[in-house]
């Protein structure tokens, strides 16, 4: 696919599609959202988006936006979402993707979502839905009715320049803010498009990820959008309720079907169809699936496999990759259309995608190791980040001399790599980011610790990571205060799997008084903490799953 | 108890993973029934199709107790 064409950036991949040079047959390309029920598409024609992102360019700067603050978008799924980012961007505004309020309990979390997110970054503007902005002590715009005859100029901009802002995670209360520029969405995107061999007269894009969620940005929405591929998006609550919805659609695809998704897609989808649902449908249209953004597990793979072979889902289609928001995506993808590999019970994730380099450094002292040495992840090249947004700090950490020092641990074998563990103490679950001090800071507002630590971490339990949050104090707590530290963890970021009180003093720290999680986790499990008091019983102490 | 709430209770007590005896009005669907995020999503979504309802975000948010979605489902 030497030839395949990618636009520098973002604006010039909008002016392409526009006025038609682009060229791939771009033609009956655009992008559609399915309705609630995973039915009835509205389509709407690439030139048409850009015409309506242009409106809302135009837009912005009649409201005064300025080019380098950000714009948090808070919108469902849908045309006004992408139109809007596109618009943000096109007056080099920040475009920054943020989640509703959960559902269920959702609102303060929200609310502190947004004051951490405002007191952190100032100057930034908010666009959400009518509903949410009525909810809200702070302004906030929602979505205009466009003025059509305004069209902001599609200006050329320099591909280094910051595009969007990308948060680490779109739904927890402290996330870490990615700045991406044209150059690097550009050239993920390529890697992802090329490495796939996509092909925009064959295939649509088909997703159900959040779009603040970065593999449905990137993954799914940009990798279409700057090829010309076609696009189609389902909101992630329409896959949740019935993941059949996102099959059928896929299985309804003119040509081919390309999409992501986090392990966990594809074990709901085993875990939640029912067999017997599935007389008639035919899945042969469905070239391509990446599975990343987690762990990728072999069992799930071969579960899908087995469900869905028989409906036709080809044996090559399930491609494992690797990435993360600080590479703009992805740094691996399975390039050949080929059966997942397994290298000592462990997933390939494929091969480094165009324009980047993989090095595995030992995790201490720093030198490069040998294949199936593991070591430290670590990405050099065109998708690198930029740098934290606003935050010097955590740059100079994680960005030393061009390389993206990943914080995970994996190995190189014939090309391939194999992701086995995480230096860093990161928390996934269902493929969203949560970091460990997030469900900490949860502990520290209601629980008396007296000077005392907490430590969070994730267990495996079946084919999920679920959080264990560890608190010190000087004696077990008060139900009244155990009741609030499960409850803001379950509407905040996840129930947790347990609650344990410890005695203070008994958590292993480092000599700067840092926390150490994996040591704590180990003690844990082995039972060596002096417990107050637990929120399983003996009969429930959780086991790793193997 | 109404067709409603029966219908309602027996798909909490799916997604919750919980016998339908177990359930009452009172509870609250995250502290009490400990329901994750996707499993939040899951039960709207089942509800909205079984009832042939909308839920927007914000009343989703909303939502604390299991009288909550009870009210919505107009039980």
């Amino acid at each position: 696919m030497a030839t395949t064409y990618t636009p520098p950036t973002l604006i010039e991949a909008m002016r392409a599609l526009e006025d038609g040079t682009h060229p791939a047959p771009t033609g009956g390309a655009g992008l559609g959202i399915y309705d609630r029920r995973g039915k009835n598409l509205d389509r709407r024609p690439y030139a048409e988006v850009v015409g309506r992102a242009r409106a809302w360019g135009a837009w912005f700067l009649s409201q005064g936006v300025k080019p380098g603050e950000v714009v948090y978008l808070c919108l469902p799924t849908g045309h006004e979402l992408i139109e809007a980012f596109l618009g943000a961007s096109l007056v080099h505004a920040l475009p920054c993707n943020v989640a509703l309020p959960r559902a269920i309990g959702g609102l303060d979390a929200f609310q502190r979502r947004l004051s951490y997110l405002s007191d952190r970054f100032p100057g930034g503007h908010l666009v959400t839905t009518p509903d949410v902005a009525e909810s809200l002590e702070r302004p906030a715009w929602t979505p205009p009715t466009l003025d059509l005859t305004q069209q902001a100029p599609l200006d050329a901009v320099d591909p280094n320049s910051l595009c969007y802002v990308q948060l680490t995670s779109g739904s927890t209360s402290l996330p870490k803010a990615v700045a991406i520029t044209h150059a690097n969405l550009a050239a993920n995107s390529r890697g992802i498009f090329v490495g796939g061999t996509g092909d925009a007269t064959r295939d649509t894009f088909l997703g159900w990820l959040p779009l603040y969620h970065d593999m449905g940005l990137v993954g799914i929405a940009f990798t279409a959008f700057f090829h010309g591929a076609s696009l189609g998006l389902m909101r992630p609550e329409t896959f949740v309720g019935s993941p059949l919805r996102w099959l059928t659609a896929i299985s309804e695809v003119p040509g081919k079907a390309v999409n992501c998704a986090p392990n966990f897609g594809y074990q709901w989808c085993v875990d939640r169809i029912r067999p017997d649902k599935l007389k008639g449908l035919d899945l042969s249209p469905w070239r391509l699936a990446g599975v990343g953004a987690e762990m990728v597990r072999p069992g799930t793979l071969t579960a899908f496999q087995e469900r869905f072979g028989p409906y036709g889902f080809p044996t090559t289609t399930l491609s494992p990759c690797y990435g993360m928001a600080e590479t703009t995506l992805a740094v691996t993808f399975t390039h050949s259309a080929r059966e997942p590999v397994l290298h000592e019970g462990r997933v390939s994730c494929g091969s480094k995608i165009e324009g980047l380099e993989i090095e595995i450094r030992d995790s201490e002292a720093g030198e490069l190791v040998e294949d199936r040495v593991e070591g430290e992840i670590v990405v050099i090249g065109s998708s690198v980040f930029a740098g934290y947004f606003m935050d010097e700090a955590a740059t100079a950490e994680a960005l030393r001399e061009g390389r993206f020092y990943s914080g995970d641990l994996g190995y190189l074998h014939e090309g391939d790599l194999y992701v086995t563990g995480r230096l860093k103490d990161l928390i996934i679950l269902d493929g969203a980011n949560v970091a460990p001090h997030e469900l900490e800071w949860v502990a520290e507002q209601h629980v008396d610790m007296d000077g005392g630590r907490a430590a969070a971490f994730s267990l495996e339990v079946g084919t999920r990571e679920v959080p264990v949050l560890i608190v010190e104090t000087k004696t077990a707590p008060e139900q009244s205060v155990i009741d609030a530290v499960k409850g803001q963890a379950a509407t905040d970021i996840a129930p947790l799997h347990e609650l344990v009180f410890v005695r203070r003093g008994c958590l292993p720290k480092t000599s700067s008084g840092k926390v150490m999680r994996g040591r704590v986790k180990v003690l844990y499990l082995e039972g060596g903490l002096d417990v107050l008091w637990r929120s399983r019983d003996e009969n429930a102490t959780p086991k790793e799953s193997s | 108890m109404s067709d409603k709430r029966q219908k309602l209770f027996e798909i909490l007590a799916q997604v919750a993973e919980r016998p339908i005896t177990e359930l009452s009005l009172e509870q609250k669907l995250k502290d009490d029934l400990e329901l994750d995020s996707t499993q939040a999503l899951d039960l709207l979504s089942t509800i909205e199709e079984e009832f042939d309802i909308e839920i927007d975000e914000m009343e989703a948010a909303k939502f604390e107790t299991v009288a909550d979605l009870l009210a919505k489902v107009g039980g």
